[in-house]
């Protein structure tokens, strides 16, 4: 069930008024499980179930953490955690690439073999939910959060259907406690629900599903067109995975919001950062801040020398790399974004010993200049993340970098030239709060009009392509 | 998140937004039902935007020819030359229109007849393609009934299709969606009016905007090159010369062309069965047993309605095809001058009260042999005949 489907429409207006109709907060907690199981169940009920039992296990765990003195009993139970929730992701997610990854190794060494591929199911949001398990558990063992008492409360921390298949990733010290909290119906949260799920239908239909008419047929066989048609998909493509997967969680947020619940923010102007360790902070904000909680200050963040940061970063963005998806391509991803951290971190330290090239860098053109640099690099890594193969995705970075022949876009340009200058007008007003003025002088009728022309456009531009969200796959 | 200076009035916004969008979408959806039927059906609305003024509207009433059929003839009859040459040959008026419209099979073709009634196109002469792929699917259902979509049908005519084996369960569904909600149901139609440049190649409705009076288009003017062409035809074989290999008469299809016969033959009107030019090669995709099935059924046609069967199968050389069935600027010119040369001709020389008589003389369709063949046999590409 998409959010941009009449399906969601219809089974979120339902639950939205019986919701706000119910007078007892224990009957909402269990009206949004219940619609919550049915909503992932709508997808596959037997994966439902697992996710609800696991989720029972985590529940469990955590009370015996919670009860547990000595810190064996304690850690025994995180392990017990940790492994059947990684257990079940390296599973599910990864074991084919596994075994593929095996075979081949074998093959290289001379041992020829065939190993079987599992016929698995990959369960929608299963990186999602997993690191939103672990997080809870991890806090538990770490006396951030009690454990907590009530069966539905914790189960609706991960079952939520907001932000159950593709986050944000939510944190239990956040959630948890909204659901203890009396809701009273308030306009402004309601308007606010409806600006941001109006946002991220236009940014999802009108936006992503129509870039990816330029960026599919020229990523499916890179090798068939020529370079100007390979830059401009690139293009294409990075616009599409940012409106997508922010189009998403602003649904998400909005859907939320509409039901008396808030969500933690996922992005906030990752194009606009000016080099690649701010746009971490700006770009899926709930996987950045969770695995530098729980992966890269564990391994030692960066108090240690210069080598174990470069490793710190290495290690925690290939994993990151590989948390997007089992393959080679998204842990080339992943290292290639580690070694541009480092890299990063290098230059910084580099430029505050020479001052005149730092307040150089900090002018306007210095500032649009890298801008413009981290958004190219940015895009220049999501080649390889959004090509078939690796092999592939490096072979098309070729092309870009060299005078390759070969059919031009399959759609006219146009499109794709004001989509990006709308897409740089929109971040450059927002960035610089040029809309807030007008918009808190405007009267109702005006922003009402706003909010029918936003979701008149969403609908009129749809492609009609009804693509799933590219973060469902991951 | 909650910024109260952006939420003076939430109440009053969001009423306001959702009074404006209710508002915008039904005043769109009335327009749709009343004055912009474009938006609705835009292939089929153009076209009639072009014919309907010049026979409803003229005074006095043309001579009004109208050939109703598929993509086929939407690439094949170049109307516009053949009404020029029909007026000078026969100083009258004559209206001689294409109404081509890709996928279009016996059920829509009997569907823009009515629809062409209703607004007061009355033809003389209606020439009805007959296009075996259209024809074919199982009993109950047409192959055409996968090419149907809410959004271009009216509501009374849900009722008309389902008639004819079209599922509309599915349909019925979609169009009170899209209904109340036609900047969704209709973006297509309105974009490709608006903002063609945006949509995909595919998506495009505006092809169809520039027909000329005559419903002609020339598309297909640049030649091909032996790659393109050899890359159309394996098109081709994929989508039409696979599933002819269980060809299959649709009763229902055979149903609504009947149908659309009787309604011609009720209101007086000279009907010819049209088989478009196929190429050689396309020609061979049929199963022997198909082709069999396929001139019974013209055969029964013809008894039935007495109505005549151009067999224009090989009108046409292989070189004047695109893919095999659809025909080049150049193939288009050959079957065009043959149909005038072979049909119109001799028909319109005829006073009118003559025409169902000589139609109905002419050979019937799937009878092999007889003076008509043997009086205009000639090679492939270059014979006239009419079957």
């Amino acid at each position: 069930m998409l959010f941009c489907s009449k399906q969601y429409l219809l089974f979120f207006l339902l639950v939205f008024a019986v919701h706000w109709g119910l007078p007892w907060r224990r009957a909402r907690v269990w009206l949004l499980l219940a619609a919550s199981f049915y909503f992932y169940a709508s997808w596959n009920e037997w994966l439902a179930a697992i996710v609800c039992v696991s989720s029972l296990v985590d529940y469990l765990v955590a009370r015996g953490m919670d009860q547990a003195e000595g810190p064996y009993r304690r850690r025994a139970l995180l392990g017990l955690s940790l492994t059947m929730n990684l257990g079940l992701l390296a599973y599910f997610k990864y074991v084919n690439f596994f075994l593929r990854s095996l075979e081949d190794a074998m093959t290289a060494m001379g041992a020829a073999t065939s190993l079987p591929v599992l016929k698995v199911i990959l369960p929608l949001g299963i990186s999602i939910y997993t690191f939103e398990a672990i997080n809870y558990t991890v806090d538990v063992y770490r006396r951030r959060i009690p454990a907590e008492k009530n069966l539905a409360h914790f189960l609706l921390f991960i079952l939520f259907f907001p932000h159950l298949i593709a986050g944000p990733i939510v944190r239990a010290r956040d959630f948890l406690p909204q659901i203890s909290r009396v809701k009273r119906w308030d306009w402004a949260r309601l308007n606010v629900g409806v600006q941001l799920f109006l946002l991220g239908l236009f940014k999802k239909l009108a936006v992503a599903d129509r870039m990816s008419l330029f960026a599919d047929p020229v990523f499916a066989a890179p090798e068939q067109y020529n370079t100007g048609a390979l830059w401009a998909a690139t293009l294409a493509y990075a616009m599409q995975v940012y409106c997508d997967f922010s189009g998403y969680s602003d649904m998400a947020l909005g859907s939320a919001h509409m039901l008396g619940y808030k969500l933690a923010k996922n992005f906030d102007l990752p194009y606009m950062a000016t080099n690649i360790s701010e746009f971490w902070r700006r770009w899926h904000i709930s996987l950045s801040s969770w695995l530098r909680d729980y992966l890269f200050f564990p391994l030692g963040g960066s108090r240690g020398g210069r080598w174990q940061t470069v490793r710190n970063l290495m290690v925690s963005m290939t994993l990151c790399g590989f948390w997007h998806g089992a393959g080679w391509p998204y842990v080339v991803f992943g290292a290639l974004h580690g070694a541009l951290l480092s890299l990063h971190r290098e230059f910084r330290a580099f430029c505050q010993n020479r001052p005149r090239l730092d307040q150089a860098l900090q002018t306007l053109p210095g500032t649009s200049s890298r801008i413009a640099l981290t958004f190219i690099t940015f895009s220049l890594t999501l080649v390889v993340f959004r090509a078939q193969t690796l092999s592939a995705g490096l072979g098309m970075l070729a092309h870009m970098f060299s005078r390759h022949a070969g059919m031009g876009l399959p759609l006219a340009i146009v499109g794709l030239w004001v989509t990006a200058l709308l897409m740089i007008a929109g971040h450059v007003s927002t960035y610089l709060g040029w809309w807030r003025r007008p918009l808190e002088a405007a009267p109702s009728p005006v922003r009402g009009f706003g909010y029918a022309l936003t979701l008149s456009l969403a609908l009129l531009l749809d492609p009609g392509a009804d693509k799933a969200f590219i973060y469902f796959q991951f | 998140m909650l910024d109260r200076r952006l939420n003076r009035c939430p109440r009053a916004d969001v009423f306001w937004g959702l009074t404006l969008f209710v508002t915008a979408q039904l005043g769109l959806a009335v327009a749709i039902e009343c004055w912009l039927p474009e938006l609705r059906d835009p292939r089929y609305a153009c076209r009639a935007a072009k014919l309907c003024p010049r026979t409803v509207a003229a005074d006095p009433k043309p001579l009004t020819l109208v050939m109703l059929g598929s993509s086929r003839v939407q690439d094949g009859l170049d109307s516009s030359e053949l009404e020029r040459r029909l007026r000078r040959s026969f100083a009258c008026d004559v209206v001689l229109f294409n109404f081509g419209i890709p996928a279009a099979g016996p059920v829509a073709n009997l569907l823009h007849f009515e629809r062409l009634w209703a607004t007061g196109v009355k033809p003389e002469l209606l020439l009805v393609e007959v296009a075996p792929m259209l024809l074919s699917g199982s009993d109950q259902v047409p192959q055409e009934a996968a090419y149907y979509k809410a959004d271009r049908l009216w509501f009374h005519e849900l009722a008309i299709v389902e008639r004819y084996g079209v599922p509309v369960a599915d349909l019925r569904r979609d169009w009170w969606q899209d209904w109340p909600v036609p900047c969704h149901g209709h973006r297509f139609a309105i974009m490709s009016l608006f903002l063609p440049r945006l949509l995909p190649y595919h998506l495009r409705l505006v092809g169809d905007r520039q027909v000329d009076q005559s419903g002609w288009l020339p598309r297909n003017t640049t030649p091909l090159t032996p790659e393109q062409r050899r890359l159309a035809q394996e098109h081709a074989w994929k989508d039409f010369g696979v599933p002819l290999l269980s060809f299959r008469l649709s009763d229902a299809a055979c149903r609504a062309q009947r149908e659309l016969l009787r309604r011609c033959r009720e209101e007086h009107i000279a009907v010819a069965l049209v088989w478009m030019p196929e190429g050689s090669k396309f020609q061979g995709w049929y199963p022997a047993e198909a082709e069999t099935r396929i001139r019974a059924h013209l055969v029964e046609l013809g008894d039935e309605f007495g109505v005549p069967l151009v067999d224009a199968r090989d009108w046409v050389d292989d070189d004047g095809f695109i893919d095999g069935q659809h025909l080049h600027a150049l193939g288009a010119a050959v079957f065009t001058e043959r149909l005038r040369r072979e049909l119109l001709a001799p028909v319109l020389a005829l006073p009118r009260e003559a025409w169902h008589s000589y139609l109905a003389s002419i050979r019937r369709p799937g009878e092999r042999g007889g003076t008509d063949v043997a009086r205009h046999h000639e090679p492939r590409g270059k014979s006239a005949t009419v079957r």
